[in-house]
């Protein structure tokens, strides 16, 4: 779609919170219907989860390249207002009529003279002071940073927590002196902004990684070379913190033999978490896939309780994996994982459910699949949306057959991962689906009021 | 911008003698730290049709951009160079301020002279200087044969086609009337409801499947702008995109309507598992299916025990893919079973159980908990089924227990895949729509654009695509609906300015434009003369260029990335052959795509890997628009060395043309081999978004290479040709 | 032995006679026509060193009211010494008796040679006569437990979510048995369950290798409970007569189904040294019963380990002193049921649950206080569960944390470990209260490397298949135990005590300084740094004696309190070499003798 060309041809706007893959889309779709998109993300840069990753299954398209485009292209769109570093405070009002309040939080940088130079990330005292968020940790950043090199807006944000002049701590603020263009400005409020003309709000806002270390017998954050998929996904990305290279954490070594689980978190009672996050499986293949293609002869070992590969392609993906990436699939939910104390290497015990009797394999790393949680604070979000989460906590559809992207407030519609665990594919038609029922709702609340006016 | 500014710029700028601005940006420090702005801006002053230029702090903040519309106006500018960042980011911003200030935004170029000069050689003052100069001189070359370009538009006509009367296709028909749009729904049937006809009830919220197509039924009725069109099949679809003719036969002729997009929403059938497990040789071994509609019959009394078979013809055993569905389906109609025949047993042999997110997981747990029996087989090993004397009988070996186990069920139900159905593959093959290897059709992007064809005008949703359930199913109907609906929302198709455009009198007609392009804009049409020339269909038309790189009588070019805008680049990036002796530095040109390599290129810079200045690159939006008539010329115009980079095979923007670049490629370095070029002088590499420090290397081991050939001979090259002649 | 039921009746004597001299002193007596007593009926061993504690006690179990041992004399025994085994069993035997309340005047030991066919007459009389004077045995006319009814299988399955099951072998994986036993395999017994192959499950051996430690479960993600379906078929497997081989021939066991008699009246605290505040009824709902559990009845069948388990009543009543806390305790306290119950004998379990439910109500008292988890566990989870029994259930740890103010803990700084046991841990979640004592109390702790809910089980359950598996996995834990550099390893459970000692007796297969580690019970450690280990701390804080309180609502009790005194010193000969309770009471110092 040629960009820049849509006009506003629809006097009501529609909301869309969150900016990943699937409010992207939504934007997108809508802008290019003519509707007047007001974007409200909660980070300071769009792109969400996908942005961050590496490769994307089943094609093991880099998956940056493919979306920052459409990060661009939704960035620029004359019909997309997009505010980053925001939230929604307050809705009021009802379909194809709502008000809606937003909180913008203070980036401590005017977005305006900001023109994504660095000279100030370079100049913080604190500088790779504390772990990003962005690189899973990993990669580190400075009270004043981007959260990763592609970053739409191309501008700098200060943490408050971090940041010496924040803290209202001593600080030479040389970052001032490094920003020619004087757009630090320590004085910046946070400004709430009320748009009193949404017609429908799209609820986009995704989920969040489970954090593994409850469950202990698996040794995260006890074991130096037991990291979660995510953290693994930034080490293998060429624009991560390693540059692509992966490597154990006590020896610099880069591992020959690699494990992962599954399920880490997911299917599991225990956590609350019964339910099956959909991708897993995929993805471990996938990482399994980089490694081997990093180095031809490095070998991975993929334990996993039920095997799902039920998109278009997966299964071939999977067999793909098994026969020319030399991955071995077992399935088995390991017992527990051990270190050697001096090697730092990790013993997997599992039983081998065939032959049966418990053993053990040795690895130089391991992956821990972990499950995908909603995000935190998504209670609160439902409350200001006044939408219901189902029992986990995932927002529920109205009517999860003919209106699957409908939330249970009329108007209010939701879309992507923040519904259920979901891959790039689900996420993007729901993008695309949601906003066909805002552009539907809207005119549909249109009709009525003309029917109305006509019985006046 | 409004239309009448652009009118604006067609009449005043835009044409006559030539009026080059060059603008020349600090960045602050990014720029003016690493390199001498003003040298650079008192260069581009001497630059031939350059009657302006300056140096700004900061070009793209509001003053810096005001700066450039006033020189304009003062000076009557009607082409603009920004010496700045990256277009990638910053061409679209910089596009508009050229309008507004009534120049088209086709006539602005960009020089990378920071992401691609200051930030790689930050330690090479002079060198990074005259770099910068070079590609200035570059931009201003290409500046100097741009065009004013305009984005066509065609009508497009407000209606609709919706094929096939599924849940899919209803949803997908109701959605586009409901936004004020006629549509027709088309369904080979005599009866909408698709597969949902046949099933007894549905999760996850366990309705039964009548109502729900009652219920939908209903609403498609009462839609005033719906038409249904029943027992209508579809004889032909012509036109393009924005103005599609279709004519449906109904029975009594043909009937003949006009549509402006077309959803495909035909649906998928039951794998018929002829020969598998028994099937066929008894009554009471049945697929899901005729379970279903057997429930629905109530043809079933006091059932004992049941064994489901997963998997049945799928994931290897007939075809190769999972059915997605299969699974929740087994779980659904277990948990169906103990309801209505209380006490009965049920055992579902499967191949891992495929229930994924949270409500089909939890039926599962639901079905555990209700008594039914799960076993897992080897996919090695599969269960066998048989009659004996009258009795069925289920064998087969328990792989976790590593048992054999037999069961005498008096119902065994096989689970079976969803496969293309022939009506599909009837309208796939008419709307020219590609297949996957599955035989289900083929999105224009696996992850980004599952419900488009990549053919403008067209989608699609439900099971054609893909086994899917319901829920699927109707958000990929409302995706679908909402493409097929923003054409007509907008009254208009926008094509793109950058595409192909045909010398008719040059053309030799031998078709290899339609053969390469990806998205079937040229065809091969008789004019009135008789010749059979290539015709471009704009509408479909990318602008990739990779007819234009393969045509053999050069008569396809692509607008905004003209032959001739190409070799002005060439020629002007080396100004001077490069010196032979120890300081011999090779002078390199790279040919990259826009949206991989350059902007791999660009990462580079941000990532502030640094690598020596020998290089100068030249941006089309396609590797697939590299004419290997460019490497020559390249190295006829001073260059020691050329290299030529794209997305990853399988990356590539423009689907598959990357392919042409590779096919090329390989031709070109037998061409070189024979003329005794050594084969380092030219280099293929495939270099993503993401690999910043994969160029960067790219370009120190090539210039570490080259600098052990020395300079390149082109007398050679000459020499050799003419030998042949 | 046939019943026969009658209020008194002649007494019923059981000899064990060995072959070279008692047993040939019988024959004598034959020979010579020396008339005795026909009240005994005479079991021959090759030596009276073969004497079980386990036949002595199972033959009073089925009613005997008098057992005799008779062997060689001391000097000239057939096989050099064995007859001193006898008599430190016997010995042992005297306090079991004392405590059940039988009273050690039922058991009879005596030198017998060949030619003394006089004197074996003679002795079988006198005991007849001294068992006349005597009721007759509380347990006369006990049985076999009756077959317990059917429970259907399939209910079993479903109400211990095996239903559940993804078959992924988490369980598996997890288990400490199967880990060393490659034929043990939860998940492959789930399975069968799944198949509905009842049969097979119950009659399969493996059945009884389970420790019910819980690994299992607490990392099953499918809420499988596999202890709990365990148990069931256990007692499914008790029906149709398969059973587990116990250890010590079932001993233990044995004493268990004797507390089960309602009839018996046993003499517990005569195992609380004097100078405790106890009483016997509670003046409110919000007085705490003291459940003391089996630790003396142990402290007696096991006084050849260096174990010292029968000091935590005493100890736990002190430090519940200390805080301010004078605990109900019982005389006639009943084992909790425990291992009956996890030997799947719900019948044996039931008797002590209605008898204890009884005494334990008469006390009028709210809150329960034990030390040892496994009561812990049976009596918060599994009494409300057979009957009605509302109490308030806390093991020690957890009243003293909430009283540490009150408490003076000062022990050395030395480096100690801590094991998690299954019950207190993994069943009941108790894992801070101990730590926070232990911190409280000075000393260092170094974790193990597998500790709370991943800490290895101690090896044995409830007496049940000890064997191979349990030494490996005893040797494994103890290795983690010494690796930690800790001086000691202390264990909030008595069991886990008996089984690490008894892990370090004998071979090992492993250099002995990889594992050997001093095992102290976490209450009586807190006794000593609370410095209430000896004698005089005690009668400082108390006046009068428990035993005197106790006289003067209790008979039976001023009897034994004056008996404890005696038992005390005696015992201090014979434990002496081998560390017996009452030598080294209090006196951490003669530790270094026993070693």
């Amino acid at each position: 779609m040629a960009e820049g060309k849509a006009k506003v041809l629809h006097e009501k706007e529609v909301m869309v919170v969150g900016g990943g893959v699937c409010g992207i889309q939504a934007a997108l779709d809508l802008a290019d219907k003519g509707f007047q998109v007001r974007m409200v993300e909660r980070e300071p840069t769009i792109g969400g989860r996908m942005a961050i990753l590496d490769k994307v299954f089943p094609t093991n398209d880099c998956s940056i390249c493919i979306l920052a485009p459409k990060m661009i292209m939704c960035y620029n769109h004359p019909n997309i207002d997009v505010m980053t570093y925001a939230e929604v405070k307050k809705v009021t009002g009802k379909a194809g009529d709502f008000k809606v309040t937003a909180l913008k939080k203070p980036r401590y940088i005017e977005e305006d003279l900001c023109t994504g130079c660095g000279d100030c990330i370079e100049a913080c005292v604190l500088a790779g002071e504390f772990p990003n968020k962005w690189d899973a940790g990993i990669g580190r950043r400075g009270a004043v940073y981007m959260p990763f090199l592609q970053a739409v807006p191309r501008i700098a944000v200060v943490d408050e927590e971090s940041c010496l002049t924040l803290r209202k701590e001593k600080c030479k603020m040389p970052c001032l002196r490094a920003c020619q263009r004087k757009a630090m400005n320590f004085k910046q409020k946070p400004a709430e902004v009320t748009l009193d003309n949404i017609g429908a709000i799209i609820v986009a806002t995704g989920l969040e990684d489970y954090d593994p270390s409850e469950i202990t017998e698996y040794g995260y954050g006890r074991y130096t070379n037991v990291i979660t998929a995510m953290e693994y996904e930034r080490l293998i990305n060429a624009s991560g913190p390693t540059g692509g290279h992966v490597h154990r954490f006590n020896d610099d070594q880069r591992p020959r033999r690699m494990g992962f689980i599954q399920c880490v978190g997911a299917r599991d009672l225990r956590m609350g978490n019964p339910y099956c996050c959909s991708v897993c499986c995929m993805y471990a293949t996938k990482d399994a896939m980089l490694a081997r293609e990093h180095y031809p002869d490095i070998e991975s070992y993929i334990f996993y309780t039920d095997l799902r590969a039920f998109g278009k392609g997966f299964d071939e993906y999977i067999r793909r994996g098994r026969e020319e990436y030399g991955i071995t699939y077992i399935r088995a939910k390991p017992g527990e994982v051990t270190e050697d104390p001096d090697t730092k290497n990790l013993f997997i015990w599992y039983e081998d459910l065939e032959e049966g009797g418990i053993k053990s394999m040795e690895v130089e790393f391991l992956v821990l699949s972990t499950a995908f949680v909603p995000f935190h604070g998504v209670e609160n979000l439902a409350k200001t949306l006044g939408v219901e989460l189902d029992e986990y906590g995932f927002f529920r559809a109205e009517d999860d057959l003919l209106n699957p992207l409908d939330s249970t407030r009329p108007g209010i519609l939701v879309a992507g991962a923040c519904q259920a665990p979901m891959d790039v594919t689900d996420s993007v038609e729901q993008g695309g689906g949601a906003a066909n029922r805002a552009a539907e709702i809207i005119a549909q609340a249109g009709k009525k009021t003309v029917k109305k006016a006509r019985k006046a | 911008m409004s239309e009448e500014n652009k009118g604006k710029g067609k009449s005043k700028k835009n044409a006559g003698d030539l009026r080059i601005g060059v603008f020349v940006c600090h960045c602050g420090a990014n720029i003016g730290g690493f390199l001498d702005v003003n040298a650079v801006a008192e260069y581009a002053a001497g630059l031939p049709n350059v009657v302006h230029a300056e140096h700004n702090l900061y070009s793209c903040a509001e003053d810096g951009l005001a700066a450039i519309r006033s020189a304009i106006e003062e000076y009557d500018l009607n082409r603009v160079v920004v010496a700045s960042c990256t277009p990638r980011t910053h061409e679209p911003l910089f596009r508009e301020n050229c309008e507004e200030a009534g120049v088209n935004k086709y006539l602005f170029e960009f020089a990378n002279i920071r992401d691609q000069c200051s930030w790689v050689h930050m330690k090479d003052w002079d060198r990074a200087t005259r770099k910068a100069e070079d590609l200035v001189r570059m931009a201003v070359a290409r500046a100097a044969l741009l065009e004013p370009q305009e984005e066509i538009e065609l009508d497009i006509y407000p209606a609709a086609m919706v094929i096939g009367g599924g849940v899919s296709g209803m949803t997908s028909a109701l959605s586009i009337a409901r936004q004020g749009f006629d549509v027709h729904l088309v369904e080979k049937e005599g009866e909408l409801g698709g597969m949902l006809r046949y099933l007894y009830n549905i999760f996850p919220e366990n309705r039964r499947a009548e109502e729900v197509i009652s219920e939908l039924r209903e609403r498609v009725e009462n839609e005033d702008r719906l038409t249904v069109h029943l027992n209508a099949r579809i004889d032909s679809i012509d036109g393009y995109y924005g103005n599609f003719e279709v004519a449906l036969d109904e029975g009594e002729g043909l009937n003949r309507i006009k549509v402006g997009t077309v959803v495909v929403a035909t649906g998928a059938d039951e794998f018929e598992p002829e020969g598998l497990y028994a099937y066929g040789t008894d009554p009471r071994i049945v697929t899901q299916r005729q379970l279903e509609s057997g429930l629905k019959e109530g043809r079933f009394s006091d059932l004992k025990e049941v064994v489901m078979i997963q998997c049945v013809g799928s994931r290897g055993q007939v075809l190769s893919y999972c059915s997605r569905v299969c699974c929740a389906t087994a779980v659904k109609n277990a948990l169906a079973l103990k309801e209505l025949f209380p006490g009965v047993r049920v055992e579902v042999l499967h191949n891992d159980i495929q229930v994924y997110g949270q409500r089909y997981e939890e039926n599962y747990r639901r079905a555990r908990e209700a008594g039914v029996r799960f076993k897992k087989y080897d996919p090695e090993r599969r269960p066998e089924a048989s009659v004996e004397d009258g009795e069925l009988k289920v064998r087969f070996h328990h792989q976790l227990m590593d048992r054999d186990l037999e069961y005498h069920p008096d119902l065994v139900v096989l689970s079976t895949p969803l496969v293309m159905n022939e009506g599909g593959m009837e309208v796939a093959r008419m709307l020219r729509v590609p297949m996957g290897g599955d035989k289900f059709m083929f999105e224009a992007h696996v992850k980004l654009r599952p419900v488009d064809f990549a053919t403008d005008g067209l989608y699609l949703c439900g099971t054609c695509h893909g086994p899917a359930d319901i829920t699927e199913s109707v958000s990929q109907a409302n995706a679908a609906a909402s493409h097929a609906v923003n054409p007509m929302a907008r009254h208009i198709v926008e094509t793109e300015a950058i595409t192909a455009s045909v010398n008719e009198d040059a053309c030799i007609g031998c078709g290899f434009c339609a053969w390469a392009c990806p998205y079937g804009a040229p065809k091969l049409e008789a004019r009135e003369d008789g010749k059979l020339v290539s015709r471009i269909n704009e509408a479909l038309c990318k602008g990739c260029g990779t007819c234009a790189a393969g045509c053999p009588s050069y008569a396809i070019t692509t607008r905004h990335f003209r032959n001739d805008q190409a070799m002005a680049m060439i020629h002007t990036a080396f100004p001077e052959p490069s010196k032979p002796g120890p300081d011999f530095e090779p002078q390199i040109i790279a040919f990259t795509c826009n949206w991989c390599s350059y902007a791999g290129a660009d990462l580079a810079g941000v990532s502030r890997f640094q690598y020596p200045p020998n290089i100068r690159i030249i941006r089309f939006m396609c590797s697939g628009r590299i004419d290997p008539m460019f490497v020559f010329e390249a190295l006829r115009s001073n260059a020691d060395a050329v290299l030529v980079s794209g997305c990853h095979i399988g990356d590539c923007h423009y689907i598959d043309a990357n392919y042409r670049t590779r096919e090329r490629f390989e031709a070109l370095e037998e061409v070189i081999a024979e003329l005794d070029v050594e084969p380092e002088r030219l280099r293929l590499a495939w270099i993503s978004a993401s690999e910043g420090q994969k160029f960067a290397e790219t370009i120190k081991e090539m210039v570490e290479d080259v600098k052990k050939l020395g300079p390149f001979d082109k007398s050679r090259l000459v020499y050799k040709a003419s030998e042949r002649v | 032995m046939a019943e026969r039921k009658s209020a008194k009746r002649e007494p019923r004597i059981v000899a064990f006679c060995c072959n070279w001299c008692a047993y040939a002193g019988a024959d004598l007596a034959g020979v010579s026509r020396v008339q005795y007593a026909p009240n005994v009926e005479i079991i021959r061993t090759m030596c009276s060193g073969r004497l079980d504690p386990a036949f002595v006690v199972r033959a009073f179990r089925l009613g005997a009211d008098g057992v005799m041992v008779a062997g060689c004399h001391e000097a000239d025994c057939h096989y050099i010494s064995g007859n001193q085994y006898a008599k430190r069993r016997v010995e042992e035997l005297y306090d079991v008796l004392d405590l059940a309340g039988l009273g050690r005047d039922r058991l009879l030991l005596r030198w017998i040679n060949a030619n003394e066919g006089s004197l074996f007459a003679q002795t079988v009389d006198d005991f007849v006569d001294r068992l006349s004077k005597m009721s007759t045995s509380p347990l006369a006319g006990n049985g076999q437990a009756q077959p317990p009814s059917k429970r259907d299988f399939e209910e079993l399955v479903e109400a211990t979510g095996v239903l559940n099951c993804l078959e992924c072998g988490k369980c598996t994986a997890s288990c400490p048995v199967a880990r060393r036993d490659p034929t043990f395999s939860p998940r492959r017994i789930i399975e069968r369950a799944l198949e509905d192959l009842a049969d097979e499950v119950e009659t399969d051996r493996l059945l009884w290798s389970c420790l019910t430690c819980e690994m299992c479960e607490q990392r099953c993600p499918s809420g499988v409970q596999f202890c709990d379906f365990v148990r069931g078929a256990r007692a499914e497997a008790r029906r149709i007569g398969s059973l587990g081989r116990a250890s010590h021939t079932g001993v233990a066991l044995d004493l268990m189904r004797i507390q089960g008699e309602k009839g018996l009246k046993q003499n517990r605290l005569r195992a609380y040294p004097e100078g405790l505040k106890m009483k016997t009824k509670a003046t409110g709902k919000n007085d705490y019963l003291y459940f003391a559990g089996c630790a003396p009845y142990y402290q007696a069948l096991y006084s050849e380990l260096p174990v010292r388990v029968g000091e935590i009543p005493g100890d736990a009543v002190a430090l519940l002193n200390a805080v301010g806390v004078r605990p109900v305790v019982l005389d006639n306290e009943r084992c909790c049921g425990h291992d009956l119950l996890w030997n799947g004998d719900i019948e044996g379990f039931g008797n002590l649950v209605k008898l204890n439910a009884r005494e334990l109500s008469a006390t009028g008292a709210g809150k329960i206080v034990t030390a040892c988890p496994e009561c812990y566990r049976t009596l918060k989870l599994d009494y409300p569960e057979h009957g009605k029994f509302d109490f308030e259930v806390y093991h020690i740890s957890e009243v003293l944390e909430e009283r540490l103010g009150k408490l003076d803990l000062k022990a050395d700084k030395s480096k100690v470990t801590l094991q998690d046991p299954c019950r207190l841990g993994r069943h009941l979640g108790v894992y801070d209260a101990p730590r926070k004592l232990i911190e409280e109390s000075g000393a260092e702790l170094a974790e193990m490397a597998r500790s709370r809910g991943d800490a290895i089980c101690c090896g044995v359950s409830s007496w049940v298949s000890c064997g191979r598996c349990s030494k490996a996995v005893q040797v494994e834990r103890l290795k983690e135990a010494v690796s930690t550099g800790a001086g000691r390893l202390i264990s909030p459970c008595l069991k886990c005590s008996i089984h690490f000692n008894c892990a370090l007796t004998g071979e090992l297969p492993v250099p002995r300084k990889e594992v050997e580690i001093e095992i102290v019970d976490l209450t009586s450690f807190l006794a000593e740094a609370a410095g209430l280990k000896d004698g005089a701390g005690r009668t400082e804080k108390e006046a009068s004696g428990a035993g005197k309180k106790a006289a003067a609502t209790k008979k039976p009790a001023a009897k034994t309190s004056a008996k404890s005194g005696a038992a005390g010193k005696k015992a201090s000969g014979a434990g002496g070499k081998k560390g017996s309770k009452t030598t080294v009471k209090g006196k951490s110092s003669s530790k270094g003798g026993e070693r």
